[in-house]
Protein backbone atom coordinates (compact mmCIF):
# COMPACT_ATOMS: atom_id res chain seq x y z
CA UNK A 1 0.00 0.00 0.00
CA UNK A 2 1.07 3.72 -1.00
CA UNK A 3 0.90 7.06 0.82
CA UNK A 4 -2.58 8.81 0.03
CA UNK A 5 -3.04 11.66 -2.80
CA UNK A 6 -0.85 14.83 -1.92
CA UNK A 7 -2.16 18.12 -3.53
CA UNK A 8 1.50 17.50 -5.02
CA UNK A 9 1.02 13.94 -6.64
CA UNK A 10 -2.95 15.64 -7.55
CA UNK A 11 -1.02 18.29 -9.61
CA UNK A 12 1.52 15.76 -11.51
CA UNK A 13 -1.85 14.15 -12.28
CA UNK A 14 -3.72 16.42 -13.69
CA UNK A 15 0.15 17.78 -15.66
CA UNK A 16 0.01 14.45 -16.98
CA UNK A 17 -3.85 14.53 -17.80
CA UNK A 18 -3.36 17.87 -19.87
CA UNK A 19 -0.41 16.24 -21.25
CA UNK A 20 -2.16 13.21 -22.83
CA UNK A 21 -4.92 15.15 -24.21
CA UNK A 22 -2.86 17.11 -26.11
CA UNK A 23 -0.90 13.97 -27.07
CA UNK A 24 -4.40 12.90 -28.20
CA UNK A 25 -5.13 15.37 -30.41
CA UNK A 26 -1.59 15.33 -31.64
CA UNK A 27 -2.10 11.83 -32.93
CA UNK A 28 -6.08 12.27 -34.15
CA UNK A 29 -4.61 15.05 -36.46
CA UNK A 30 -1.31 13.15 -37.35
CA UNK A 31 -3.82 10.10 -37.94
CA UNK A 32 -6.43 11.80 -39.90
CA UNK A 33 -4.04 13.05 -42.48
CA UNK A 34 -3.42 9.75 -44.25
CA UNK A 35 -6.86 8.07 -43.37
CA UNK A 36 -7.33 4.26 -44.10
CA UNK A 37 -10.42 3.45 -46.73
CA UNK A 38 -11.21 0.77 -47.15
CA UNK A 39 -8.82 -1.27 -44.45
CA UNK A 40 -6.78 -3.88 -46.06
CA UNK A 41 -3.35 -4.91 -45.80
CA UNK A 42 -1.66 -2.78 -48.33
CA UNK A 43 -3.25 0.94 -46.85
CA UNK A 44 -2.30 -0.46 -43.39
CA UNK A 45 1.14 -0.42 -44.37
CA UNK A 46 1.05 2.82 -45.82
CA UNK A 47 -1.01 4.29 -43.23
CA UNK A 48 1.59 3.17 -40.95
CA UNK A 49 4.43 4.22 -43.01
CA UNK A 50 2.87 7.79 -43.34
CA UNK A 51 2.27 7.98 -39.64
CA UNK A 52 6.50 7.86 -39.18
CA UNK A 53 5.94 11.34 -41.64
CA UNK A 54 3.48 13.15 -39.58
CA UNK A 55 4.56 15.52 -37.15
CA UNK A 56 1.52 14.76 -35.14
CA UNK A 57 2.67 11.75 -34.12
CA UNK A 58 6.18 12.67 -33.50
CA UNK A 59 4.73 15.33 -30.92
CA UNK A 60 1.89 12.62 -29.74
CA UNK A 61 5.05 10.50 -28.58
CA UNK A 62 7.36 13.60 -27.13
CA UNK A 63 4.17 14.14 -24.80
CA UNK A 64 3.68 10.45 -24.11
CA UNK A 65 7.71 10.11 -23.03
CA UNK A 66 7.67 13.06 -20.77
CA UNK A 67 3.98 11.27 -19.26
CA UNK A 68 6.29 8.38 -19.00
CA UNK A 69 8.65 9.82 -16.07
CA UNK A 70 5.55 11.40 -14.51
CA UNK A 71 3.64 8.35 -14.52
CA UNK A 72 6.22 6.38 -12.91
CA UNK A 73 6.89 9.44 -10.56
CA UNK A 74 3.03 9.13 -8.94
CA UNK A 75 3.13 5.19 -9.32
CA UNK A 76 5.90 5.40 -6.95
CA UNK A 77 3.67 7.66 -4.45
CA UNK A 78 0.35 6.14 -4.81
CA UNK A 79 -1.55 2.86 -6.04
CA UNK A 80 -2.07 1.77 -9.52
CA UNK A 81 -5.64 1.62 -8.12
CA UNK A 82 -5.90 5.36 -6.83
CA UNK A 83 -3.86 6.65 -10.01
CA UNK A 84 -5.74 4.95 -12.72
CA UNK A 85 -9.15 6.63 -11.92
CA UNK A 86 -7.63 10.18 -11.06
CA UNK A 87 -7.29 10.38 -14.99
CA UNK A 88 -10.95 10.79 -15.46
CA UNK A 89 -10.20 14.39 -16.39
CA UNK A 90 -9.07 13.48 -19.70
CA UNK A 91 -13.27 12.67 -20.12
CA UNK A 92 -13.70 16.06 -19.75
CA UNK A 93 -10.97 17.37 -21.38
CA UNK A 94 -10.73 14.93 -24.60
CA UNK A 95 -14.47 16.07 -25.30
CA UNK A 96 -14.22 19.53 -24.98
CA UNK A 97 -10.81 19.79 -26.94
CA UNK A 98 -12.49 17.79 -29.79
CA UNK A 99 -15.38 20.62 -29.62
CA UNK A 100 -13.41 23.48 -29.34
CA UNK A 101 -10.65 22.41 -32.14
CA UNK A 102 -12.14 19.58 -34.46
CA UNK A 103 -15.50 20.56 -34.23
CA UNK A 104 -17.14 17.44 -33.82
CA UNK A 105 -20.47 17.32 -32.52
CA UNK A 106 -21.17 16.13 -29.03
CA UNK A 107 -24.35 14.89 -28.56
CA UNK A 108 -26.41 15.31 -25.25
CA UNK A 109 -26.80 11.71 -24.58
CA UNK A 110 -22.68 11.43 -25.02
CA UNK A 111 -22.74 14.33 -22.02
CA UNK A 112 -24.52 12.15 -19.56
CA UNK A 113 -22.14 9.04 -20.82
CA UNK A 114 -19.15 11.31 -19.88
CA UNK A 115 -20.80 12.63 -16.76
CA UNK A 116 -21.23 8.96 -15.29
CA UNK A 117 -17.90 8.17 -16.47
CA UNK A 118 -16.71 11.18 -14.11
CA UNK A 119 -18.64 10.19 -11.26
CA UNK A 120 -17.89 6.14 -11.65
CA UNK A 121 -14.28 6.98 -11.47
CA UNK A 122 -14.65 10.02 -8.69
CA UNK A 123 -16.20 6.66 -6.79
CA UNK A 124 -13.58 4.11 -7.58
CA UNK A 125 -10.91 6.88 -6.61
CA UNK A 126 -12.76 7.66 -3.12
CA UNK A 127 -13.33 3.90 -2.26
CA UNK A 128 -9.73 3.72 -2.04
CA UNK A 129 -9.63 5.87 0.48
CA UNK A 130 -12.46 4.77 2.38
CA UNK A 131 -10.93 1.27 2.41
CA UNK A 132 -7.50 2.48 3.70
CA UNK A 133 -8.37 5.02 6.14
CA UNK A 134 -9.02 2.38 8.78
CA UNK A 135 -5.73 1.43 8.51
CA UNK A 136 -4.25 5.02 8.46
CA UNK B 1 -18.78 2.49 -34.88
CA UNK B 2 -18.30 -0.70 -36.26
CA UNK B 3 -17.39 -4.25 -34.28
CA UNK B 4 -13.82 -4.01 -35.89
CA UNK B 5 -13.49 -0.62 -34.04
CA UNK B 6 -14.90 -2.11 -30.70
CA UNK B 7 -12.74 -4.66 -31.10
CA UNK B 8 -9.51 -2.92 -31.68
CA UNK B 9 -10.43 -0.82 -28.56
CA UNK B 10 -10.87 -3.40 -26.08
CA UNK B 11 -7.58 -4.72 -27.78
CA UNK B 12 -5.73 -1.22 -27.16
CA UNK B 13 -7.03 -1.22 -23.80
CA UNK B 14 -5.73 -4.67 -23.14
CA UNK B 15 -2.28 -3.75 -23.67
CA UNK B 16 -2.99 -0.57 -22.10
CA UNK B 17 -3.87 -2.46 -18.69
CA UNK B 18 -0.72 -4.82 -19.11
CA UNK B 19 1.59 -2.09 -19.32
CA UNK B 20 0.70 -0.31 -16.02
CA UNK B 21 0.56 -3.42 -14.64
CA UNK B 22 4.19 -3.94 -15.38
CA UNK B 23 5.10 -0.40 -14.75
CA UNK B 24 3.87 -1.14 -10.94
CA UNK B 25 4.74 -4.67 -10.04
CA UNK B 26 8.80 -2.88 -11.02
CA UNK B 27 8.20 0.55 -9.16
CA UNK B 28 6.45 -2.42 -6.21
CA UNK B 29 9.90 -3.89 -6.42
CA UNK B 30 11.48 -0.99 -4.48
CA UNK B 31 11.00 1.21 -1.09
CA UNK B 32 9.56 4.80 -2.33
CA UNK B 33 8.46 6.12 0.48
CA UNK B 34 11.82 8.31 1.37
CA UNK B 35 11.67 9.48 -2.49
CA UNK B 36 11.74 13.42 -2.83
CA UNK B 37 13.18 15.99 -5.02
CA UNK B 38 13.05 16.34 -8.42
CA UNK B 39 16.58 14.29 -8.89
CA UNK B 40 16.01 11.34 -6.71
CA UNK B 41 12.84 10.94 -9.01
CA UNK B 42 15.17 11.48 -12.13
CA UNK B 43 16.97 8.72 -10.72
CA UNK B 44 14.62 6.20 -9.58
CA UNK B 45 12.77 6.88 -13.15
CA UNK B 46 16.04 5.97 -14.99
CA UNK B 47 16.55 2.69 -12.56
CA UNK B 48 12.80 1.65 -13.52
CA UNK B 49 13.17 2.15 -17.22
CA UNK B 50 16.29 -0.13 -17.40
CA UNK B 51 14.18 -3.53 -15.76
CA UNK B 52 13.04 -5.71 -18.41
CA UNK B 53 9.29 -5.57 -17.41
CA UNK B 54 9.29 -1.74 -17.74
CA UNK B 55 10.58 -2.53 -21.83
CA UNK B 56 7.40 -4.99 -22.27
CA UNK B 57 5.50 -2.54 -20.80
CA UNK B 58 6.81 0.07 -23.28
CA UNK B 59 6.94 -2.23 -26.28
CA UNK B 60 3.08 -2.89 -24.84
CA UNK B 61 2.31 0.63 -24.95
CA UNK B 62 3.90 0.81 -28.51
CA UNK B 63 1.50 -1.83 -30.08
CA UNK B 64 -1.06 -0.22 -28.06
CA UNK B 65 -0.58 3.26 -29.44
CA UNK B 66 -0.47 1.53 -33.48
CA UNK B 67 -3.76 0.05 -33.33
CA UNK B 68 -5.28 3.12 -31.51
CA UNK B 69 -3.68 5.13 -34.34
CA UNK B 70 -5.53 2.61 -36.96
CA UNK B 71 -8.76 3.69 -34.40
CA UNK B 72 -8.28 7.39 -34.84
CA UNK B 73 -8.05 7.20 -38.32
CA UNK B 74 -11.56 5.68 -38.41
CA UNK B 75 -13.58 6.94 -35.50
CA UNK B 76 -14.63 10.33 -33.38
CA UNK B 77 -12.13 11.24 -31.15
CA UNK B 78 -14.39 11.49 -28.26
CA UNK B 79 -16.58 8.01 -29.02
CA UNK B 80 -12.89 5.78 -29.79
CA UNK B 81 -11.70 7.82 -25.74
CA UNK B 82 -15.16 7.16 -23.91
CA UNK B 83 -15.05 3.59 -24.79
CA UNK B 84 -11.55 3.72 -23.95
CA UNK B 85 -12.73 3.96 -20.29
CA UNK B 86 -12.89 -0.02 -20.18
CA UNK B 87 -9.20 0.32 -19.01
CA UNK B 88 -10.72 1.02 -15.76
CA UNK B 89 -12.83 -2.27 -15.68
CA UNK B 90 -9.33 -4.10 -16.65
CA UNK B 91 -6.74 -1.59 -14.33
CA UNK B 92 -9.19 -3.01 -11.66
CA UNK B 93 -9.26 -6.37 -12.09
CA UNK B 94 -5.41 -6.66 -12.77
CA UNK B 95 -4.87 -4.66 -9.46
CA UNK B 96 -7.18 -6.68 -7.72
CA UNK B 97 -6.02 -10.36 -9.14
CA UNK B 98 -2.44 -9.63 -10.03
CA UNK B 99 -1.33 -6.04 -7.07
CA UNK B 100 -3.49 -7.79 -4.17
CA UNK B 101 -5.73 -4.62 -3.92
CA UNK B 102 -9.37 -4.73 -2.32
CA UNK B 103 -12.53 -4.53 -3.78
CA UNK B 104 -15.29 -2.54 -2.30
CA UNK B 105 -19.01 -2.01 -2.86
CA UNK B 106 -18.61 2.09 -3.41
CA UNK B 107 -15.84 0.68 -6.05
CA UNK B 108 -18.06 -1.52 -7.55
CA UNK B 109 -20.78 1.53 -7.66
CA UNK B 110 -18.51 3.25 -9.69
CA UNK B 111 -17.29 0.69 -11.75
CA UNK B 112 -21.42 0.52 -12.56
CA UNK B 113 -21.42 3.89 -13.15
CA UNK B 114 -18.27 3.68 -15.42
CA UNK B 115 -20.06 1.19 -17.49
CA UNK B 116 -23.19 2.52 -17.78
CA UNK B 117 -21.27 5.73 -19.11
CA UNK B 118 -19.71 3.52 -21.88
CA UNK B 119 -23.03 2.39 -22.97
CA UNK B 120 -24.77 5.61 -23.04
CA UNK B 121 -21.44 6.90 -25.12
CA UNK B 122 -21.56 3.77 -27.54
CA UNK B 123 -25.24 4.49 -27.89
CA UNK B 124 -25.00 7.64 -28.77
CA UNK B 125 -23.30 7.09 -32.00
Amino acid sequence: MKGVLTPRVFLLIMVGDVLNTLAELSFKFGAMAPGIHPITVTNLLQFVMGLFSSTGIWLGILCYLVMLFLWITILSKIDLSVAAPMQSTDYLLVPLASLCVLHERISPLRWVGVVLIIGGVYLVSRSTALTRAPHA
Amino acid sequence: MTPTIVLLVCGVELLDTTAHVLFKHCVNRFDTDRLSGLKAHWDFFLTIIRLPPTWCGIVATACGLLIWFIVLAQADLSIAFSLGSLRYLLIMGASVWLLGERLTPVRLLGTGCIVGGIVCVALSS
